[in-house]
């Protein structure tokens, strides 16, 4: 059956198989959660079937001036921007202008010399004596940074470059995806290309490829291929349209640092346009997005990719590759496919999902998951940073308790 | 033969009285309705009916159920050999292991709520946890530190609520052989009459047996759980199942104490070759006591273990009562091991089986030295009861008796005798 015309319209949450009494004691749940303080506010969204059966906003949008949560609020999705990303990256694959196979060299080539770093061990003793710098076994591919096995790592992770990356001044400055790509690529890889899954500046570095294949911008891209056809109008990396500076969701004290900073102000213009952190967006706007990706790749009739592209996205792409060396973020009975993580296994995971369940989540506490076995999404906006690994089971857990339909 | 008949007479009586309840929950068929030969079940009575004769067993009840309907509901032997009672279909059994799928569910139950986390620390909920080390054999046999052949490390990772619900905590039992099943039983652990935080206090003391999440170690890791359920709770672990799951299932003869006089007369007992569970004699359930262990503490009937079972079988709602989601039930009925293997002690889920979240969970159609669909899930007790659902088939199978040596037999005899019976399973 195809989808391809289907978008979003309102719905009973019976008449898709969800509990009425149940999804009142998840809205009950998060109101109380607000009333904790563990969370200033969020609006959450629930479809299944291209029917919204669940929309609520709660709590406050800025609770230093007790603004009230609006549907409508603007939220920094940070991570959620890589799948975003990695869609774009997509529509040049089926275009034919770019290779998940092709090393990265092939469109940055300040990335042809890149190293990997080993340790220098004491040849004696054993000591660690700093860093050598190697050839990589293989170069770094376009589909090494949709999967994060590029090499690449994050600054905050404490592998063997976190000196390297703290002190290149990596974020100096209002710099742009070409700049930050050649500071990327005079540090040293933290592992051999492919052997291992770590979560890095992959993705924006892919915002750069984008940009070189297609020759333009990242966002003017996105908004020609994505944001465009889906109507995705509140969705951009700084908010240009002073009429909706009034919407953006703020974070409360003392719960309002990403990276020991507060969280940025996204009504400032600035030129970065940072594919694996940058963005802003609504529920309705994300719920766009993901109702295209569980149609197979077209929302309302505007086609953005083949069922058979979002398929192949949506898929495990880490077979054997293990996780790290930092955190493995997608968790126990979780693989990785272009963009992200994907579910393996019906158990081992520490909260309920299907098999086939793709999700990401961003550093502000928002996350989303889609269900393609069962055709429903749910995606949860907050600015709560401490919160996110928390609302990462939580939500799923009392949301598939909610659908209580029999199991085909 | 007068004995016969009035086991028959009861038993219609019985019948008679409770059929109409029994309309309204777990139906009933005749065999070939539901796919079975008549004559290959008839070979399982004629079976059970050779054991209790030969006195292999005291008595069983044996029940199977497909598609929502009761199949096959047999009672033999006596309730009581001592006292030459014949086995009734409400006899009350002690369940002891098949007490970890009620806790596991109880604990999902909460899951569903928010209010916990299988990824959280056990810690989190039993702060006498916060420090547990792991005690580990020295590298040298030879070693001159304090002549101990152990050594205590801080865990790799901290024991998880995941890691008690499919056995991987590091927690051990008295029974088995290794260095701190030994401690288990030195340190007195179940002396006097304590509850559930008491016997928390107690085990949180000595060292885990292995690192978290390395190994499957059958344990008092369910006991523990049962204390996490009090504090997430506030209510005894009775109390909180008896509202969530007892209660709203008519499961009016489970529990961990039987305080009505009225039923003292049901309960099942074994024969005096085979009344003991590790050296000691099975508990007399009318004697009241303050622990409520979720590992081992129950009594149960065939009839109310099997609403339980059909339950897990409709995805979590029996009789229009809600307990858990489909997709809840799906994350507790699928393997949560992976690579995670077998510790030094038995493997009791077996070959071909990983283990969920309360359950052995069939891996494979083949391995297995038993009968049995993938995704079956199953566990048993250490009297010798034993149960598994084939969601696949749609069909649940509870066994109940009293005789401790003979459950590892059976436990493999009915799978093999049961499939056998299923000559039709499309139907």
């Amino acid at each position: 059956m195809s989808h391809a015309n289907r978008g979003l319209e309102e719905g009973n949450p019976e008449e898709v198989g969800f509990s009425r009494e149940r999804l009142q004691r998840l809205t009950d749940h998060l109101r109380g959660e607000v009333d904790a303080a563990l969370i200033p506010g969020a609006t959450m969204l629930i479809a299944r079937h291209g029917k919204i059966i669940y929309f609520e906003a709660i709590g406050f949008r800025d609770k230093s001036v007790q603004a009230p949560m609006t549907k409508d609020a603007i939220f920094r999705i940070f991570s959620m921007s890589k799948p975003v990303t990695s869609v774009a990256a997509m529509t040049l694959v089926e275009q034919g202008r770019l290779y998940l196979e092709n090393p990265i060299a092939a469109y940055i080539p300040a990335f042809a010399n890149v190293k990997v770093a080993v340790p220098r061990n004491d040849p004696i003793f054993f000591a660690p004596q700093g860093i050598d710098l190697v050839a990589p076994v293989r170069p770094p591919t376009v589909q090494d940074l949709l999967r994060h096995t590029s090499g690449l790592t994050y600054g905050f992770f404490e592998t063997i470059v976190a000196k390297h990356y703290r002190e290149a001044n990596l974020f100096a400055g209002d710099f742009t995806n070409a700049e930050f790509a050649e500071r990327l690529a005079a540090l040293p890889l933290a592992f051999q290309p492919g052997a291992g899954w770590n979560y890095s500046h992959s993705t924006d570095l892919l915002g750069r490829v984008v940009e070189v294949a297609s020759g333009k911008a990242l966002y003017e891209w996105e908004q020609e291929q994505i944001l465009g056809p889906l109507g995705m109008s509140d969705t951009s990396f700084s908010i240009a349209d002073k009429s909706k500076h009034g919407r953006v969701a703020e974070a409360a004290a003392p719960d309002n640092l990403a990276g020991g900073a507060p969280l940025y102000d996204p009504r400032q213009p600035a030129k970065s346009q940072m594919g694996g952190q940058g963005m802003q967006s609504t529920a309705l706007d994300y719920a766009r997005f993901l109702q295209m990706l569980l149609n197979g790749g077209s929302f309302a009739g505007n086609r953005v990719l083949s069922p058979e592209t979002v398929s192949f996205m949506t898929s495990d792409h880490l077979g054997l590759i293990p996780p790290g060396p930092s955190f493995y973020f997608p968790g126990d009975g979780y693989g990785f496919g272009l963009g992200f993580a994907v579910r393996r296994a019906p158990g081992l995971a520490k909260h309920t999902g299907s098999v086939g369940n793709f999700d990401w989540s961003g550093a502000a506490g928002t996350l989303f998951w889609c269900d393609p076995r069962r055709d429903f999404f749910a995606l949860w906006m907050t600015q709560a940073p401490m919160q996110l690994f928390r609302l990462h089971s939580l939500l799923p857990n009392m949301v598939y308790a909610a659908l209580t339909e029999p199991e085909k | 033969m007068r004995h016969l008949l009035g086991a028959t007479t009861c038993a219609m009586l019985v019948l008679w009285l409770v059929a109409p309840v029994l309309a309204q929950e777990l139906g009933n068929a005749k065999p070939e309705e539901v796919g079975f030969s008549q004559e290959r079940l008839d070979r399982i009575t004629d079976t059970l009916k050779a054991d209790v004769k030969h006195q292999v067993i005291p008595g069983a009840t044996l029940l199977i159920a497909r598609h929502d309907k009761i199949a096959y509901f047999e009672k033999l032997g006596s309730l009581d050999p001592d006292k030459n009672l014949p086995m009734r279909d409400d006899a009350i059994f002690r369940i002891f292991s098949m007490s970890k799928p009620i806790t596991s569910v109880a604990a999902m139950i909460l899951f569903e709520q928010g209010k916990l986390f299988l990824g959280n620390p056990i810690a989190k909920y039993l702060p006498q946890f916060t420090d547990v080390k792991v005690l580990m054999p020295n590298k040298d046999p030879n070693d001159r530190g304090d002549g101990s052949p152990y050594h205590l490390v801080a865990p790799n990772r901290a024991p998880t609520v995941q890691d008690l619900l499919r056995h991987t905590a590091g927690l051990t039992y008295g029974f088995w052989s290794d260095p701190v099943a030994k401690m288990y039983v030195a340190a007195g652990l179940f002396g006097g009459n304590y509850n559930n935080a008491e016997f928390v206090d107690r085990i949180a003391k000595l060292p885990l047996a292995f690192q978290p999440g390395t190994v499957w170690n059958y344990s008092n890791g369910v006991d523990v759980l049962g204390r996490v359920i009090e504090v997430v709770s506030g209510k005894s672990l009775y109390q909180f199942e008896k509202e969530n799951i007892l209660d709203p299932l008519g499961m009016n003869d489970t529990s961990f104490y039987l305080t009505d006089p009225a039923k003292k007369g049901r309960i099942a007992e074994g024969l005096s070759s085979d009344n003991k569970v590790f050296g000691f004699p099975l508990f007399d359930p009318t004697i009241q006591g303050k622990w409520e262990a979720g590992g081992q503490g129950m009594v149960s009937t065939t009839l109310d273990y099997a609403r339980f079972l059909q339950m897990l079988l409709n995805g979590g709602v029996f009789n229009g009562h809600r307990i858990l989601s489909p997709a809840t039930v799906a994350l507790m009925t699928h393997d949560h091991l992976g690579r995670i293997g077998p510790s030094t002690n038995l493997y009791i889920p077996g070959p071909g089986t990983g283990f969920g979240l309360g359950f052995a969970v069939r891996r494979s159609e083949g391995q297995a030295t038993i009968a049995g669909s993938v995704g079956n899930y199953f566990w048993g007790g250490a009297a010798g009861t034993a149960f598994w659902n084939d969601p696949k088939l749609q069909m649940l199978v509870v066994f109940m008796i009293q005789a401790p040596k003979q459950g590892f037999h059976y436990q493999t005899l009915l799978p093999n005798m049961v499939y056998a019976a299923l000559t039709d399973p499309s139907k």
